[in-house]
């Protein structure tokens, strides 16, 4: 049953890598991305994705590519979270980042911290306690520890009889 | 002209033709819709309530085709009655306290989360705020930037402040706009097409939840409320709409109780 399902996933890998998808030299283009040893039928894990590390794309599973690390490791991360490499530009995620991508000479003002510094100060007080909320929001945010997110979602799944602890997945390790 | 110069300006034309807004900019654009909506209706203070609804937003989220976001997805539980739930650019989704007190059960969190993250798929709040950026200009203005850090060098020039104080401007109508479609909807056929997207997330392999839970809960809206989704199809055509994909796709699933139980107690404090 497992090969079965294992050789129908690598079916589908080989026609879609067929068919003019996209491949090649591609760029995190996301924070908090992750790259995965394997994700059909169920996620695996391998570790963070750095913004703006280098892959090639050498094959695509519905939304995931299949990438070659520079160290060689084969490894799937969402195709949404990566651009062609020529295409990607540092952005900053922080006032301090901002500083720095600057010293680089990139980037100037646009919808990023700078605006944002303005627009709060225009708006007042109110406004600005709103936005350290959305700060204090994303700090916890569960993405922000990928490894034990995805531990705590196999709990999740495991109580609540979902994804492979269910019947769908009854059998599927 | 030099020859290299002619490829160079097709190239920029080309560029210039759509010009969007980049993942960062929307994610930029989604803390402001956030940080509006917040402003209103502050977060509640739960985190035992925000990390289950996260627990079943992420369970969905990282099901989809489109597992990241620039910064990932944040889920947030916003203090008001109104029964709502929206997302904002960059993968924002906030529910109601309202909207959890009406829920029976997991199963329509679920549901109703699942919508807000085909909307995030379907990239309806970034579509949203590229019109929104159009409208206001920003979009010529964020070029016309672009154009300022090619021609000077980066210093506290008065052009570059002055298009900076033009930017912040716009930055502010973009939010105004985007604000009111983000939380009222992105239009009929969008939500229909949010609601289909939400019954093939739910069911997806690594998922498994009822998706006709989110019919129950569209049909139990009070009237009170309906005039919320003005912009939603009537509500017995989504419910219609949901019921024909699920036939559609042959879908037989079932709430479990062990989660209707989990969300009985997850939301408790808000039933007292």
């Amino acid at each position: 049953m497992e090969a079965l399902i294992g050789a129908a996933w690598i079916g589908v890998l080989l026609q879609a890598g067929g068919e003019g998808v996209p491949l090649g030299p591609r760029a995190v283009n996301v924070r908090n991305g992750a790259f995965y040893e394997s994700v059909r039928p169920f996620r695996k894990l391998l570790r963070d994705a750095r913004y703006g590390e280098p892959v090639t794309v050498t094959g695509v599973l519905g939304s995931f590519s299949r990438v070659l690390l520079n160290d060689g490791t084969e490894a799937y991360i969402a195709t949404s979270a990566l651009v062609p490499r020529e295409k990607f530009r540092p952005e900053a995620a922080d006032e301090a980042e901002m500083g720095k991508i600057r010293a680089q000479g990139y980037e100037a003002g646009r919808f990023d911290p700078e605006t944002e510094k303005k627009y709060k100060a225009q708006k007042g007080p109110a406004l600005e306690a709103a936005y350290r909320e959305v700060d204090a929001l994303e700090a916890r945010a569960l993405v922000r520890d990928r490894a034990g997110l995805e531990r705590a979602l196999v709990e999740f799944r495991r109580a609540g009889r979902l994804g492979e602890f269910g019947p769908a997945g009854a059998g599927i390790p | 002209m030099p020859r290299i110069l002619f490829p160079l300006l097709l190239l920029g034309a080309a560029a210039c033709a759509r010009p969007r807004l980049t993942e960062s900019q929307e994610y930029y654009v989604g803390r402001g819709v956030a940080a509006n909506a917040i402003a209103e209706n502050p977060l509640v203070s739960n985190a035992d309530l925000e990390r289950y609804v996260a627990q079943v937003g992420y369970t969905i989220a990282l099901e989809s085709d489109r597992p990241e976001t620039f910064k990932g997805y944040s889920f947030g539980v916003l203090r008001s009655d109104s029964i709502n739930a929206f997302a904002a650019p960059g993968g924002f989704v906030f529910v109601t306290t309202g909207a959890l007190r009406a829920m029976r059960n997991e199963d329509e969190l679920a549901g109703v989360l699942a919508h807000e993250i085909a909307h995030v798929n379907l990239r309806h709040p970034e579509e949203a705020a590229n019109r929104a950026s159009a409208k206001a200009g920003a979009l010529d203005l964020l070029g016309g930037v672009a154009k300022l850090v090619v021609a000077i060098a980066y210093r506290d020039d008065p052009d570059r402040r002055e298009t900076m104080t033009k930017l912040v401007e716009a930055f502010g109508k973009v939010l105004d706009d985007l604000a009111q479609e983000v939380v009222n909807g992105y239009g009929r056929e969008s939500e229909l097409e949010a609601d289909r997207m939400a019954v093939d997330l739910l069911t997806r392999p690594g998922v498994g939840y009822d998706p006709g839970a989110l019919k129950d809960f569209v049909l139990r809206l009070p009237p009170k409320d309906r005039g919320h989704w003005a912009t939603h199809p009537t509500l017995e055509g989504r419910a219609r709409n949901i019921e024909e994909e699920i036939r559609r796709r042959g879908i037989r699933a079932e709430i479990d109780p062990v989660r209707t139980r989990r969300f009985l107690e997850a939301t408790a404090a808000l039933r007292r």
